[in-house]
Order: structure tokens, then C-alpha cells, then sequence
């Protein structure tokens, strides 16, 4: 733990330095001199501005940036660390032997982010995480890194772009799981159920492989859309014989008086799993759909509603077995709310997901709900204090009837430079 | 403190809005939708070549695609401010509608010069959500500049024209008994009410200070250089004081103070985000200016 907070300090100390005149702002505000809620809504989505900002290849909508960041007088790098202290109880009606509390200090997150223009047309983005998992030990690795040739063919607003290397797929909104402990269900199911690395397929997590992206304006409605090959997660997954085909695209509409978006998501998914043993060769194949929407409230200007809803379907051939498949359907609503502009911003969620898989004609359910509660308070420039609580039911129905309920609660701050 | 009166200039249902800034790219055109354009500007500037009607109409185009993909989601489509992102603001994006923006080259209350807009959008709005767009091609620029007048029927109304620009004239030099006179001139004129004694920006009348929306106005600390929107010169504060800031509590001084007392307080102001010593200014260059 104390070496975790030394480097820390140490990661801290060696970034203020270049930063000391550049009042605390970080990577993007900063050399525009605009506040983070210019691109983001209050926690870590990005707001309209900000998606353009994004997809624009991190520039301004409108520009094509011609400066490399290694000649702006400010490095394009930032900084952000998070630290939570938490209470966890865990009830199970079936083995109450495993309930539990506990109160612990037990996740700290740094991030180091860089990215912006390497030439016209071409931007990078990385993000490389340190996080003690919460038993002294200490993860770190790349979470994503890519690069985007932006603006093609003479654009200026984004309309098509391509980005290659690991990156999270487009959702209805910028994912920022380092920061989150209430998962969103359906982001943490895997899209395909492999033996070799099960994690290696959720949304929530970036993905290696190729995507044609952008928004085109001058299409009615202006949709947003999103089409990319991904490999998975992590080298171990042969890129040869497992393969994901995303596809999003998102229209703006106007429901009455009420901005909204509504996008509509695809994924189909397959693999080969090839052990030493050909009678074991398995082949795996995934199907998945999906329908989003965001709403602006319209009149109080406060409110903002999210929702996802998709189906998994996996099924699984086997030369040796009956086969196996597993359906799922889940999804959550949440309602964000900026109670005090750049200051104070609340989140309520719902999730829920229901499993259903069915091997050798045996069928297990399980079904989990999720709601969490979160509020962010913008303390100062450069620092938020949050609290962030949730509860998750799990009922499944084999080999016996079970309920399990976990509750967390946590407390922090998160500071980003 | 002489003012440049400008003339209007109309033809062909289109009009040519006359830059009085040798910086500024090039002139705008019509501010209207339609017809009946009125023009404003320097008449000791060169008149810039006339749009004929299918490039006004070419060019409005232009700006109305840019400005409904990237500046309505601020500004809302109709211009009124109200855009998506608007509520996670704290200061709230302009309402075009209104046309009443706050840094201009005009008199209190008057209609802003195409080149103070080009100014707010290539510049940007220091410490709000308005970021400089200064490597958008100068083109879209003039025509974003011309469709955002479209959004208010001032633009086109005669009655709104001539326009009185402020001229900057000769600034006073800054020195330390020029910051002194400034501070007097600070407490004369009752700056402090809202900016306070030493400028932090927490005057008696700070918390009571909304805009002509009724949004909470901020006022600045002018000890800190960053929570500036555009008074980083004498020559931009000293505008400030003469034209007011539109739409807000800021009164313009053209009238209430002289000119070489704008000049002191305006050294006054920018000793202020200097953090010199306002009360003896040991710390202020002798004709550092």
C-alpha cells in the first residue's frame, strides 16, 4: 500500500512540474482553456461537444489540426488517480455460511493518458492503468491505445474516420469502467463464451482491431455509426480463429420536443477453439442485438435518460457433446441529473440480466439486478469527491434455488491533472 | 475619446459589412436570411468586393450546415443558448436571438463588428465552454459569422445602424503612478461593489449580479489572470470600460470616466492579474509600457 501511494506521489510530482503555470487543466481543456464540462457531462461522459471532439479525431469540430502535440508548448499527457474506501456485505439464503462484511481502503486507480494530433489527419490516443486490486498487489497495463486517421477524404466534421489498435467499441456514451465499481451487466457479459479467455469479449473492456467510424451530417438525421473487426481483448486470443464483427449506428431524432438519440447495435461473433486433441475441436458462435436511446429533458434542462437493451445468444458446437447454448437478455436505465452546473451531478441506475444456458439438456437461470446510486461533487479545479453505492441480487436456479444479495457502498476522490 | 461613426452600405438584397480591424480576414456578408441587409464598418476602410445574391445565399448555407453541427449543440438550433451541452454549463452558452454579446468595439448596448464576433470565435471565451476555433478555415468563420447574425432580426433592422465604434486612441503608459491613479479611479467609479477592494471578484454586489436571461453572472477575480475571458492588455481592458459588456451588469465608463482615467484603471486592472502591489506599486516598472 505505501509503495502504491509513493509512486504515486512520484507519478504526481514528475507531472506538476510542466503543468505548474498551466492551472491545473487537463490535456484537451487545457490548451482550448475550457472547463471539462465543455465535453463531458459532470462524471465521465462525454457530452455532445465532446463526442463531436471525439470524432472529430480529438480536435475541434470544424478544424483539421495541423500541429504535432510535440509542438504545442504544453505535453499532451494527463493524469488521473482515484482512491475509494468501501463497506461490502454479501447474503446468501442458501449457504449462509458465506455471508460477510467488510469496511477496507481498497481500490486505488491511476491512470496516464496521452493523445492528440501526430500530423493532419492522424491522431493517437493511450491510456496505460496502474490499480491495486485491493490486497497490496499492484495491475498495470495498456488499457487502450490506437490511432485514428481522422477526417478522410477532406472532411472537417468527422464524417468518416478509421481507428486501428486497441479501443473500446462505441456505446451510447464514452465507458470509463476504472472508475466505476457497479458494473453495467450487460458490458461486463461476455459477447462470446470462450474456454480459452472468457473476458476476452465484453464490451467494457477495449478491443484490438480495426473500425470505420464517424458522423455523418449531411445523412437524415445525422447518425453516428460505428463498424469494426475485433480480435478480442488480450494476445493469448487467436486473432485467426476468433473474430467479432461490431456494428453500430445511432440517428438523432426529435421525440416531440424532446432531443433524442436512438441506436441500434449488432454483433456477431465466432470462434474456433483448436486443442492439441482434433475430437475436441469446438466451434463457437455468438449473435447479439441491441437497441439504445438518450433523451434530453427538454424543459428544466437537468435531466438526461440513458437506456440499453440487448440479447446474447451463444451456442456452441461440439463434435463430442449434444451441444451446448446460452441465451441472455439484459440491459439498464439511468437517469443522470446535473444538480448544480459543474459541481454537483447524480446518477441513479437500474440493471438487470437474465442468463439462461442449457448444456446436456440441463438448464441453469440466473438472474442478477443491479441498482446504483452515485453522486459527484466537483470540490475543486482539479479534484472530485464522489460516493458511490450499490446493490446486487443474484438468484439462480441450479443445482439448488439460491438468492445471493451484495451490497457496496464507497467513498473518494478522484483527481485528474 | 473620438467615436468612428459608420455608414450603412445595401445593394442587390445583400449587403457587405465593413471590417475596421486591419486583422480581420476579410469582410462578412448579409446578415439575413432574405433580404433588406444592412452593412456597418469603417468608412476610411477599403470597401471589400460585393457578394452577388447566389453567393450570399451559397455562403448562409455554408454557415448555417457548420453551425448546426458544432455550435448548436450549445447554442441550441434556434440560436437561443439552449443547446444540449448548455446545461452542464455553469456559464451559459450566447443566445443569439438576443444579440447582445458582451465583447465588442461598439458602444454600450450597440450591435457587435463582424470582426468582434470573428474575434469570439477564433479566440475563443477563456474559462467557459466557448474554445478557441482558431484553425477553422477564416472562410467558414465569416460564414458562421453570417448566419449567426441571421439569428436576430437586430441584425437587419435599420434603426439599429450607423454603429459607434471605440477607438482605442493612445494608451497611458504603464507605470506605477499610473496603476496609483488607477486605483483611485477603482474605488471612485465603485468597481469594488462587485469586483471588490482587492479585485478578487467578491464585492458587497457579487452574489446578486444575473444577466439579462436571469443567469447567474461570475464575476471575475481579477487577481487571477485565468479566470480572464479577454482583458489580458491594457488595450482590451481599456475597451471593456468604454464599450460595457452587453446583456450583463457591467456598465460601459465612456461616458462616466475620461479617457486618460480608463487608461489608469485599466493599468490598474492588468497590475491586478500581475499580482503587483496595488496600493504603493513598489512592484510596478517605471514606464514598463
Amino acid at each position: 500500500m505505501i509503495n502504491f501511494y509513493r509512486r504515486v506521489f512520484a507519478v504526481l510530482a514528475f507531472t506538476l512540474l510542466p503543468f505548474s503555470l498551466a492551472n491545473a487543466i487537463p490535456m484537451f481543456s487545457r490548451p482550448n482553456h475550457i472547463p471539462c464540462s465543455a465535453c463531458h457531462t459532470g462524471d465521465f461522459k462525454l457530452n455532445d461537444f465532446g463526442e463531436l471532439f471525439d470524432g472529430n479525431g480529438y480536435q475541434l469540430p470544424g478544424t483539421i489540426d495541423r500541429t504535432p502535440v510535440w509542438e504545442n508548448m504544453i505535453p499532451p499527457i494527463s493524469l488521473a488517480v482515484q482512491d475509494r474506501e468501501s463497506f461490502t456485505q454479501t447474503n446468501d439464503n442458501l449457504l449462509p455460511s458465506n455471508n460477510s462484511h467488510a469496511a477496507t481502503f481498497n481500490s486505488q486507480t491511476a491512470l496516464l493518458l496521452s493523445g492528440g494530433t501526430i500530423a493532419p489527419h492522424v491522431s493517437y490516443m493511450t491510456e496505460y492503468d496502474v490499480e491495486n486490486t485491493g490486497n497490496g498487489e499492484l495491475t498495470a497495463g495498456l488499457e487502450y491505445a490506437f490511432i485514428n486517421l481522422n477526417n478522410l477524404f477532406n472532411t472537417d466534421m468527422g464524417q468518416f474516420n478509421i481507428r486501428l489498435g486497441k479501443a473500446r467499441m462505441e456505446l451510447p456514451f464514452e465507458l470509463t469502467p476504472e472508475f466505476y465499481a457497479a458494473n453495467y451487466l450487460i458490458y461486463n457479459y461476455p459477447l462470446l463464451i470462450s474456454t480459452i479467455n472468457p473476458l476476452a469479449f465484453q464490451l467494457q473492456m477495449a478491443q484490438y482491431g480495426a473500425s470505420v467510424f464517424g458522423r455523418w451530417a449531411e445523412l437524415p438525421f445525422s447518425p453516428d455509426y460505428q463498424l469494426a473487426i475485433s480480435g478480442g481483448d488480450a494476445g493469448e486470443v487467436n486473432l485467426q480463429r476468433a473474430r467479432l464483427i461490431y456494428f453500430r449506428v445511432a440517428p438523432e431524432l426529435t421525440l416531440g420536443t424532446i432531443p433524442t438519440n436512438i441506436g441500434l447495435t449488432l454483433i456477431s461473433g465466432s470462434q474456433t477453439i483448436d486443442p492439441s486433441d482434433p475430437s475436441l475441436l469446438d466451434t463457437n458462435n455468438s449473435f447479439t442485438y441491441g437497441i439504445d436511446w438518450q433523451l434530453q429533458d427538454p424543459w428544466i434542462n437537468m435531466f438526461t435518460i440513458w437506456g440499453q437493451v440487448m440479447r446474447f445468444h451463444n451456442s456452441n458446437i461440439q463434435s463430442i457433446s449434444s451441444g451446448f447454448f446460452q441465451d441472455a437478455a439484459g440491459g439498464y436505465l439511468e437517469l443522470d441529473a446535473v444538480a448544480i452546473p459543474e459541481k454537483l451531478t447524480l446518477q441513479a441506475r437500474y440493471d438487470w440480466l437474465q442468463e439462461q444456458n442449457v448444456f446436456a439438456s440441463v438448464s441453469n437461470q440466473q438472474n442478477l439486478s443491479q441498482v446504483s446510486l452515485t453522486a459527484r461533487w466537483h470540490l475543486m479545479p482539479n479534484v472530485h469527491l464522489f460516493i458511490e453505492g450499490y446493490n446486487l441480487t443474484t438468484t439462480t436456479t441450479y443445482p439448488a434455488s439460491d438468492t445471493q444479495s451484495h451490497f457496496y457502498v464507497s467513498g473518494g476522490f478522484f483527481f485528474g491533472l | 475619446m473620438a467615436a468612428v461613426v459608420v455608414i450603412i452600405a445595401g445593394y442587390a438584397g445583400a449587403g457587405a459589412f465593413l471590417p475596421s480591424g486591419d486583422s480581420f480576414p476579410e469582410q462578412s456578408g448579409p446578415a439575413q436570411k432574405n433580404n433588406s441587409v444592412s452593412a456597418q464598418g469603417d468608412p476610411n476602410s477599403q470597401m471589400n468586393p460585393p457578394l452577388s445574391h447566389a453567393d450570399s445565399i451559397e455562403r448562409m448555407a455554408i454557415g448555417e450546415k457548420y453551425y448546426s453541427n458544432i455550435c448548436s449543440v450549445c447554442h441550441g438550433d434556434e440560436g437561443k443558448g439552449d443547446g444540449p451541452v448548455a446545461k452542464f454549463l455553469k456559464i451559459k452558452p450566447r443566445d443569439f436571438t438576443r444579440a447582445q454579446f458582451k465583447f465588442r468595439s461598439t458602444a454600450s448596448g450597440q450591435l457587435p463588428l463582424d470582426e468582434d464576433l470573428y474575434g469570439s470565435i477564433t479566440g475563443g471565451m477563456p474559462g467557459t465552454g466557448m474554445p478557441p476555433f482558431a484553425q477553422m478555415d477564416p472562410k467558414i468563420v465569416r460564414d458562421l459569422i453570417m448566419y449567426v447574425k441571421s439569428l436576430s432580426p437586430r441584425f437587419s433592422d435599420p434603426t439599429e445602424y450607423p454603429l459607434d465604434t471605440v477607438k482605442i486612441g493612445t494608451p497611458v503608459p504603464y507605470t506605477t503612478e499610473s496603476v496609483r491613479r488607477g486605483r483611485a479611479v477603482y474605488v471612485k467609479a465603485k468597481c469594488w461593489t462587485c469586483h471588490g477592494m482587492q479585485g478578487k471578484g467578491d464585492g458587497p454586489a457579487v452574489d446578486n449580479q444575473f444577466d439579462d436571461k436571469g443567469n447567474k453572472l461570475y464575476t471575475p477575480d481579477l487577481t487571477n489572470a485565468w479566470s480572464k475571458k479577454v482583458g489580458f492588455t491594457p488595450e482590451l481592458v481599456y475597451k471593456i470600460f468604454s464599450t460595457g459588456l452587453n446583456g450583463t451588469t457591467m456598465p460601459s465608463y465612456r461616458d462616466g470616466l475620461t479617457e486618460n482615467e480608463r487608461w489608469d484603471l485599466a493599468n490598474y486592472v492588468i497590475a491586478l492579474s500581475e499580482r503587483r502591489k496595488p496600493y504603493d506599486g513598489l512592484d510596478i516598472p517605471q514606464d514598463s509600457q
